[in-house]
Order: C-alpha cells, then sequence, then structure tokens
C-alpha cells in the first residue's frame, strides 16, 4: 500500500509544518528611536482606483519624494464591504506600529447601519488630511434652479423628486443629500426616494433624465459641469471651492440652508498602535500638509486641505457620529450594536 | 478632416520607440495577468497604477492600453486549453474552445481567437473613432427600465443555450438568481442572505463561481479521465493558423459579433461578459447547426472573441466621453487618469488631444502589436497540452486558488469556490446545464436592482417597462429569440428532416 | 426509446430543488424589513425565486418519477469500476485538502502551505514519483508567490519568521 503510506506522510508533514510554524508568528518588535524601521503596511480599503485608494497613494508619494520617511511603503488593496473587511482586519492588527489604512464618512457609517461591526473606535485616528464636499446636480434643462426649489417641492411631495447616488442607501450619497433636506425643514425624510446605482452608473443615469437630482461629490461632476451637461444646484462646503466654474457653484449655506457636509478623509492605524507610532506620524504628516509637494498634489486632486492633528480629529469624530446617528436614526437604519 | 489630423498625431506619438516598447511590454504582461484564473483587466491595469506615478501621462497610458488590450487577448487562453476562463469575458471562449482543444484542435482553437480579438478591436476603434458621440448618446437612453428589460433579453436567451430540458434550464437560472442576492441591498440598506459573515456582504463574486464551476469541475472530471487512461496529453503541435475553410465560416460571425460588443460594451455596466455571451447565443440561434454548439464549433469561439474585443473598446466610450466609469476596469483607468491629473469627461478630447488621441491610436498600433506576439506566444502555450495531466491538474488546482484569492483577498471565497466545484460535479451528473446559472449569478444583482430602481422611479407603476420605444424594441428582441426556436422546433416537426436525430 | 428504461436523476433534483426553494423562502420572508419605501421591498425578488424553484422543482419532479431516480441510482452502481470509485476518492481527498488549505493559508503563508496543497494534490494522482511531485511543487508555490508578490503587486499570505 504504497499510496496510502505515501499520503500519510505528506498528511504528517503539513501537520507537522502547520504546528511549528504557527506557533511562532510573533511580528518582531523596534524599539522606538529607530522607528519606523522595514516597510510599512498602507491600505487601501477599497479596489485601486477609487477615492480613498488615490489618497493613500499620494501620501506615500509625498511622504517618500519628502525624504520625511525613508523607509518602503507599499499599498494594498483590502477592499470589501465598503471598508468593512479591512476594519475587521485592522482588529487581527492590533498594536501594529506598521499598518496605516485611509478612511472617511464610510467608517461611521458603516458602524451605524450595521453593516460593520466596528468602527472608529476600532482604530487609532491619526490626522484629517482633506475633505471634499458633495454636491448636487440637475440635468441642464431641469425644472428646478436652485436647491431651494427642489426642497420646496419635496415638502410638497415628497415622491417628487427622484434623488439618485452612488453609494448605496444609509450610505454617503443619500446621507448628504439627507442632512442637507433636514436642514432646509423637509419632513418625513424616510419617504424621499433614493434610488442607488453601481460602478458609477448614477451619473449616466442624471445624463439621461433617468433620474430628476444627483448626489455625489464634487469632484465626480466637475468635468460634466464644465461642460455644460450638467447644472450643479449646490455644494455642501461652507464657503464656495475651486476657481472658475466651480467656483459659481453656490454653496447650501448661500441659499439659506445652514448646513455643511465634509467628505473628509484621514489616516488610521491599527488600534492599539504603541505611542511612539501615534507621535511619529503626529510629527510627520503635520509636517507633510506643509510641504509644497503635498499641496501641489492636494491642488491637482481638487482636494481642499483639512488637517487635524489626532486630538482635534478623534473629537471631530465623535461629533459627526452624532450627526450621522440621528439621520440614519429617522430614516430608520439606525443599528444598534 | 480635424479627426484625421488628431488621429495622425495620435499615431505619431504612438510609433515613437519608446512607446511601441511601452505598449508590448504592456501587451506581454497583460496577455499573462489575463491568462490567470480570476486576474482580468482590471487586475492588470491596476497592478500598472503605482508604476503611473513615476511615468509621462501618454507613457502611462499607452502601457494601461496595451495591459487592457493584452488582457482581452490572454484571457481566452486559459479557456481554451484548460476549461477556466481568465475573466467573465472569457466564459463564452470555453463553451466551444475547450472541446476544439480536446478535438486536437487546439492550435485553430488559439489562432482564430486571436485573430477574431485582432479584428473585433480593431473595427471597434474605427468605430470609436467615428461613434464615440452618438454611441454615448445612445447609452445614456438605458435607464433602470431597460436595464431590467435587457437583462431578461439576455436570459431569456440561455434558454436556447440550455441543452435538452428547458425545466432544469429553469431551476438552474432561478439558482444563480438566487446566489446573486447575496450581499448588502443597494436600494434599502440591508444585507439579505449573509449569515453574519462580512466577506459575503458585497455579494459573491461571480468570478467565484465561475472559477468553481469550471476550473475545479474541470480537474474533478479529469481525475476520471486520468483514471480511465483516456486523457493523454498532445505530443504533436501543428502551426498555430487556421484553414481557408475555417476562415470562411468564421469571418461572417466575426463581422456580426464586432458591432453588438462594441454597443453592449458601450453600455455602464453591461460589459464585456454581456456582450461575448449575446453574441454566442446570436450565432448559434443564426446558425443551420446549431447542434454543433458546445462541441468545438469554430464559430462558437469567433463570435464572443470578437464581440469581446469590441467590448472592451465600447467600454471605453462612456469614460472618455462622459468621465462615467462603466466597468471595473475603466474604473481603474479613470483612476489613473485622476492621479495624472486628468480629469476624463466630455472636454477630454478639447482639452488633452494628445492624451485621447494618443489612447486611440496606441490602441490601434497594440492590436497590431498584440496580434503579431499572439501568434508565436500561442505556439507555446499551446505546449501546456503537452504536460502530464497527473502534474497539470494540481497545478491548475494551485493557480485556481490563488487566482480567487486575488479578486478579494478572502479565504472565505476558497470554500464558496470548493462548493460550486461539488455542485458543479453533481449538476453534471444530473445533467442541470450550468451554463444559465452562471449568466443569471452575472446578471441577477442588475436584474434585481434595476427592476426596483425603475419602479421607484415611477412610483409603483408598471408602465415604466413598456414607455420608451426603446424598452418596446428590447421587449421585441425577447419575443422574437424566445419564440424563434419554438419556431424553429415546431417547423422541423411539420416538415421533418431527412434523417432524424437522436436527441438525448 | 421505452418509457420503462428511463432513468435520470430529475425526481431528485426536482425534490432538492423544492426543499431549497423552501427554505430560501422562508429566510426571504424573515428578512429585516426595508425601513424606507415598501417594507416588503427587499423580499419580493427572493420570494419570487423560491416560488419559482418551487413550482419547477415540482414540476420535475412529476415529469419524472422516484422510479427513475432509483433505477439511475442503481445504473450509477452496476456501471461503476474500480477507476470510478478511485476517482471518488481522489474528489473526496481534494476537497478535504482544499479545506485544510483554506484553514492553514493564512497562518502558513502562501508558499508553505501551496507547496503541501499542491504536491499532496499530485501525489494523490500519482504516488510514484514523489520526489518530481516535490520538486515540481516548490517550484510552483515559490514562483507564483514570486509573480504575484513581487510583479504585480498583490498581496498573498506571507512567509512566518522569515517574513518575505
Amino acid at each position: 500500500m504504497k499510496f496510502r503510506k505515501a499520503l500519510s506522510t505528506m498528511m504528517a508533514l503539513t501537520v507537522i509544518g502547520a504546528m511549528t510554524l504557527t506557533g511562532c508568528t510573533g511580528a518582531a518588535t523596534s524599539d522606538a528611536a529607530s522607528y519606523p524601521k522595514g516597510a510599512l503596511e498602507f491600505i487601501a480599503p477599497s479596489g485601486a482606483g477609487g477615492g480613498w485608494d488615490l489618497t493613500i497613494r499620494t501620501v506615500a508619494k509625498v511622504l517618500k519624494d519628502t525624504d520625511l520617511v525613508s523607509v518602503p511603503m507599499p499599498v494594498t488593496n483590502n477592499a470589501g464591504s465598503g471598508g468593512g473587511v479591512n476594519l475587521a482586519y485592522m482588529q487581527t492588527q492590533k498594536g501594529s506600529e506598521k499598518l496605516i489604512s485611509v478612511y472617511s464618512p464610510p467608517i461611521l457609517l458603516i458602524e451605524l447601519n450595521g453593516s460593520s461591526e466596528y468602527g472608529y473606535e476600532n482604530t487609532t485616528p491619526l490626522a484629517r488630511l482633506i475633505t471634499d464636499y458633495g454636491a448636487f446636480a440637475v440635468p441642464k434643462d431641469s425644472e428646478y434652479k436652485s436647491i431651494t426649489e427642489v426642497m420646496e417641492a419635496l415638502k410638497k411631495d415628497p415622491k417628487s423628486v427622484k434623488i439618485g447616488g452612488n453609494s448605496a442607501a444609509g450610505s454617503m450619497d443619500h446621507i448628504q443629500f439627507l442632512i442637507v433636506a433636514k436642514a432646509a425643514g423637509v419632513e418625513n425624510l424616510k419617504e424621499i426616494d433614493y434610488i442607488s446605482f453601481q460602478d458609477g452608473t448614477a451619473t449616466a443615469q442624471i445624463l439621461g433624465g433617468h433620474i430628476d437630482l444627483l448626489t455625489t461629490g464634487l469632484g465626480d461632476i466637475q468635468a460634466l459641469v464644465e461642460s455644460g451637461d450638467l447644472n450643479a444646484l449646490a455644494v455642501t462646503a461652507s464657503e464656495r471651492v475651486g476657481e472658475g466654474v466651480l467656483a459659481e457653484i453656490p454653496t447650501v449655506k448661500e441659499q439659506g440652508i445652514d448646513v455643511v457636509f465634509e467628505n473628509w478623509r484621514g489616516l488610521f492605524g491599527a488600534p492599539e498602535m504603541p505611542e511612539h507610532a501615534i507621535e511619529f506620524w503626529q510629527d510627520t504628516l503635520a509636517k507633510m500638509v506643509e510641504t509644497e509637494e503635498w499641496k501641489t498634489e492636494a491642488a491637482k486632486h481638487g482636494w481642499a486641505e483639512a488637517y487635524l492633528g489626532q486630538e482635534d480629529f478623534t473629537e471631530f469624530l465623535k461629533k459627526t457620529n452624532e450627526d450621522y446617528k440621528v439621520i440614519l436614526e429617522e430614516i430608520g437604519l439606525l443599528v444598534n450594536n | 478632416m480635424e479627426i484625421l489630423q488628431f488621429l495622425f498625431d495620435g499615431l505619431l506619438i504612438a510609433m515613437q520607440p519608446i512607446n511601441l516598447l511601452l505598449v508590448t511590454f504592456g501587451g506581454i504582461l497583460g496577455t499573462i495577468v489575463g491568462m490567470l484564473p480570476g486576474l482580468g483587466p482590471a487586475t492588470g491595469v491596476a497592478v500598472l497604477l503605482p508604476l503611473t506615478f513615476s511615468m509621462s501621462p501618454t507613457g502611462a497610458l499607452i502601457t494601461m492600453a496595451g495591459v487592457y488590450y493584452g488582457a482581452m487577448f490572454g484571457g481566452s487562453r486559459s479557456s481554451i486549453l484548460i476549461n477556466t476562463p481568465g475573466d467573465g469575458a472569457a466564459l463564452a471562449a470555453t463553451f466551444d474552445g475547450y472541446p476544439m482543444a480536446m478535438n486536437g484542435k487546439a492550435e485553430s482553437a488559439l489562432a482564430i481567437s486571436a485573430i477574431a480579438s485582432f479584428i473585433g478591436g480593431l473595427i471597434s476603434v474605427v468605430f470609436l473613432i467615428v461613434l464615440a458621440t452618438p454611441v454615448a448618446r445612445f447609452a445614456l437612453k438605458f435607464g433602470p427600465a431597460e436595464y431590467f428589460l435587457l437583462m431578461v433579453a439576455a436570459l431569456s436567451m440561455t434558454s436556447s443555450m440550455s441543452k435538452g430540458n428547458m425545466l432544469k434550464g429553469f431551476i438552474a437560472t432561478m439558482i444563480g438568481l438566487a446566489i446573486a442576492t447575496v450581499g448588502i441591498d443597494a436600494q434599502s440598506g440591508i444585507s439579505r442572505f449573509t449569515f453574519n459573515i462580512l466577506e459575503l456582504q458585497s455579494g459573491i463574486d461571480f468570478l467565484v463561481v465561475i472559477i468553481g464551476l469550471y476550473a475545479i469541475g474541470e480537474v474533478f472530471k479529469a481525475y476520471s479521465e486520468i483514471n480511465n487512461g483516456k486523457k493523454i496529453q498532445q505530443k504533436k503541435f501543428g502551426k498555430i493558423w487556421i484553414t481557408k475553410d475555417e476562415w470562411k465560416r468564421s469571418w461572417p460571425s466575426i463581422l456580426r459579433s464586432t458591432p453588438l460588443g462594441f454597443i453592449v460594451g458601450a453600455l455602464p455596466g453591461a460589459g464585456g461578459t454581456m456582450a461575448s455571451l449575446m453574441a454566442y447565443n446570436n450565432e448559434k440561434q443564426l446558425s443551420k447547426t446549431p447542434e454543433n454548439f458546445g462541441k468545438g464549433e469554430i464559430i462558437g469561439l469567433a463570435a464572443p472573441e470578437a464581440a469581446n474585443n469590441a467590448a472592451s473598446v465600447g467600454a471605453l466610450i462612456p469614460m472618455l466621453t462622459l468621465g462615467i466609469p462603466g466597468s471595473g476596469t475603466t474604473a481603474v483607468m479613470m483612476g489613473a487618469l485622476l492621479m495624472l491629473g486628468i480629469q476624463p469627461g466630455p472636454l477630454l478630447f478639447t482639452q488633452h488631444p494628445d492624451v485621447a488621441w494618443g489612447l486611440i491610436a496606441s490602441m490601434i498600433i497594440g492590436s497590431f502589436i498584440l496580434a503579431i506576439v499572439n501568434i508565436p506566444m500561442a505556439g507555446i502555450l499551446v505546449r501546456v497540452l503537452s504536460i502530464p495531466p497527473k502534474i497539470l491538474y494540481p497545478l491548475v488546482l494551485g493557480l485556481a486558488f490563488v487566482g480567487t484569492y486575488a479578486i478579494s483577498n478572502s479565504v472565505i471565497d476558497f470554500y464558496i469556490m470548493i462548493m460550486f466545484g461539488l455542485l458543479g460535479y453533481f449538476m453534471n451528473i444530473a445533467k442541470i446545464p450550468t451554463a444559465p446559472m452562471i449568466l443569471a449569478v452575472i446578471v441577477g444583482g442588475t436584474m434585481e436592482q434595476s427592476f426596483r430602481q425603475a419602479t421607484k422611479i415611477s412610483n409603483g407603476s408598471l408602465e415604466i417597462f413598456w414607455g420608451s420605444p426603446l424598452a418596446i424594441s428590447l421587449i421585441a428582441i425577447t419575443i422574437i429569440f424566445v419564440g424563434f426556436p419554438m419556431i424553429k422546433k415546431s417547423l422541423s416537426k411539420l416538415f421533418p428532416p431527412k434523417k432524424a436525430v437522436e436527441t438525448a | 426509446m421505452e418509457k420503462q428504461k428511463k432513468a435520470d436523476f430529475d425526481f431528485l433534483s426536482g425534490g432538492i430543488s423544492v426543499i431549497f426553494g423552501l427554505i430560501y423562502g422562508i429566510m426571504s420572508y424573515n428578512l429585516k424589513r426595508s425601513p424606507m419605501g415598501d417594507p416588503l421591498a427587499p423580499s419580493i425578488f427572493p420570494l419570487i425565486l423560491a416560488t419559482g424553484m418551487v413550482l419547477f422543482g415540482l414540476a420535475l419532479m412529476f415529469k419524472s418519477d422516484m422510479a427513475s431516480t432509483k433505477r439511475a441510482f442503481a445504473l450509477i452502481k452496476e456501471k461503476t469500476t474500480d477507476n470510478d470509485i478511485l476517482s471518488r476518492k481522489m474528489i473526496m481527498l481534494t476537497v478535504a485538502s482544499a479545506i485544510v488549505y483554506a484553514i492553514v493559508y493564512e497562518h502558513l503563508g502562501y508558499v508553505i502551505s501551496t507547496f503541501f496543497f499542491v504536491g499532496f494534490i499530485m501525489t494523490v494522482l500519482d504516488r510514484k514519483k514523489i520526489r518530481r511531485n516535490i520538486i515540481i511543487s516548490f517550484i510552483f508555490s515559490v514562483l507564483v508567490y514570486y509573480v504575484f508578490f513581487y510583479l504585480l503587486g498583490i498581496s498573498l499570505p506571507m512567509t512566518p519568521i522569515l517574513n518575505i
């Protein structure tokens, strides 16, 4: 029975191998002075090419170009479940000094709507870097000429304006619109029809006139507003942003709706990140945002600089989390966990 | 003739030695990435992302075009040789490509796949130059209702694909659609059938299903053939080329499938998989000998291959003209453009003509280079069949697993893949067709979501589904497709052919 | 084609479809209700599918009968050769080792787990050439890791201790 014997040999080898190797996977710890030592682990919780990916790759590039960090910073993509998969992964790397990830409002939303059991408290917030803003656009021949007209129509009949966006219900695009609608005094937020599209196709739907209003990031519609195919009714910034056509888009505040929605992006370390690593990043990131290289990159991508250090950022997250909670509660998507 | 001037400038840029080198490098890299199961053009382009930081915009784009194109060429290599599609768009190439290889015609299969890809791609680039704007306009007419009807059309076509028993085809379709409902429901934000597994929230990737059913299923099938001594390696290889007769039979279907693939590819969210499957079905319907399909019919390989490359060119239209990524790959390409500080959109052609036309020109050059590179490369690849099966199939297993892991870095997918491998094995025993199930997994999500999007827009009224001329024409197409085989069947019953064909 | 000789698994397949449809249907009905819009909206499509599975399953069961499924089993038993038994054993071994592979994959790292997995499957298929199997599976796992990690930049689980 040579066959059996060979098989059992292989099996035994596997088991022995498994036992010896899983036992000793302890990561080598380095002392505070020489941090960072060895390659870091930069993670984009989305696929390549998305906003998170772009941000963390830009950070890595600037840090390298400015010699603020001289160890390798390979970026990996750990996509899935709106960032939830990576959040769960981060829990397995407790105390890691190497892991740096990027997040934006969804890190709060996915915990609040119950799609992730972890939230920002299960990470080490390091710094808020930039912010983008939400924008609301209609086709060029739309009957709506201002965001207040839309809100008035919704107050009369919440079904009269069909809102479309690129994220799932209860996520970014939806929430940013509801925050503005609530501030404008629209009741029955639940009754408003939000239609979710995949793969960024909501933009095609608004161009084809299949939906009435598109809620999305300002960057996503920039080109179409410049070309005149879309009419941007409002941007959710506190004051006008950018230049040229973008600067012509009024803020919601100007139109009497006193609210701001920021699509901020910040860096997060693994939970229980060692103190010396936190200090290093505090210091390094504060320096980075002051460099010319960073400013050039930010301008290129149309990001507004919005640096907040670790303490302020944590405070900011706490407050924002409460704001989102209210909205999600109102539309019944809040999950208490 | 401003366009010709721009195109000429673009060609001049693409013909610079360094750019020729880049497109060749990209093409070869893309072909290799495309061949690996689970890795498609999206991964290939993503691999390049970090490099684009240090390249000139044009150079980066040209390399990317090469990778994108190469992956489309490469995707079907593994479909033909080991029945394992590299990505969704290469799925249809397994239907007849693999049987061809098993019949000892691997050389013809590889050749026709390269030729059809080349012709389909090249014609589509011409379409892209001439028709980009009107096609983009046309694509915008597709609202949720039209998308729903398009998915229904695609699904109903599979009824013709299920050999023998329609009922079993329907059951397979239902199960496939059920698989597509796993994950977070975008319209309500509620997670469905996820069993509290985080990884399932984004749904089951159809590639995992395909790799499970095809690669793993093929390995299981191969075991019994190995044991029965039926599986023997091919020792002699001919030239990678096709006969005159094969060419005569293939070219009309290539020409028919190209525009079809181009249009379907241009619809944001539809993509190469749909395009190639629709082309396959279309040719099967038109064929006088549909019973040969699935048994190594060269047309059944030429058509989806042409359509799939045409679709990959068509998919660039929403990105270039509107700044909308219509597929995973174009989303990555758009990300790369953004990194280079270029905003794709309606003004791209006026603001950055060098980039836009450089890209188009490099696709033309890329087609030629890839066709030239691919034929000798196929000559090497075909020798995969000379690897003893006892070594080849364990390696196929290994590749299937690593490819699956690359899709979403999750071991959960391993279990899902094993399950589908076993399911495929049992479905084969019970003679239940797997093709309708796969198509259902692919279109299921969009089908349900667009139905609900449409009814939300119409406040619950179903009239939206026949509210536009486009919707009505889609309904008509579906009726013709479903009705045609029935009419043909009843006609052949009325006028029985001379020789009664034994049905299984 | 005489009726008596009909042997197929349709009755069983139909039955499985009915059972699966019922379970899926119950799960669909028990999904969380949508707080916005129609509360049943997320359940409707799955419920339609469940109904379809049950109906088509029943239809398939009625078209065939239990006897033909029994015959089909008998036929398989009758036709089974030693080779078929061997093949089935191989499939079971493959599935079992694939599950072990999935369990140890992220702990042992790509190279080691794949080396054992591929090597094991090769040995299952060809137990005589162990040395060849070891060499090939070693080359395969290292090569794939190298290509994915260094050339394609796709991260695979690292080898512990060595940390590469």
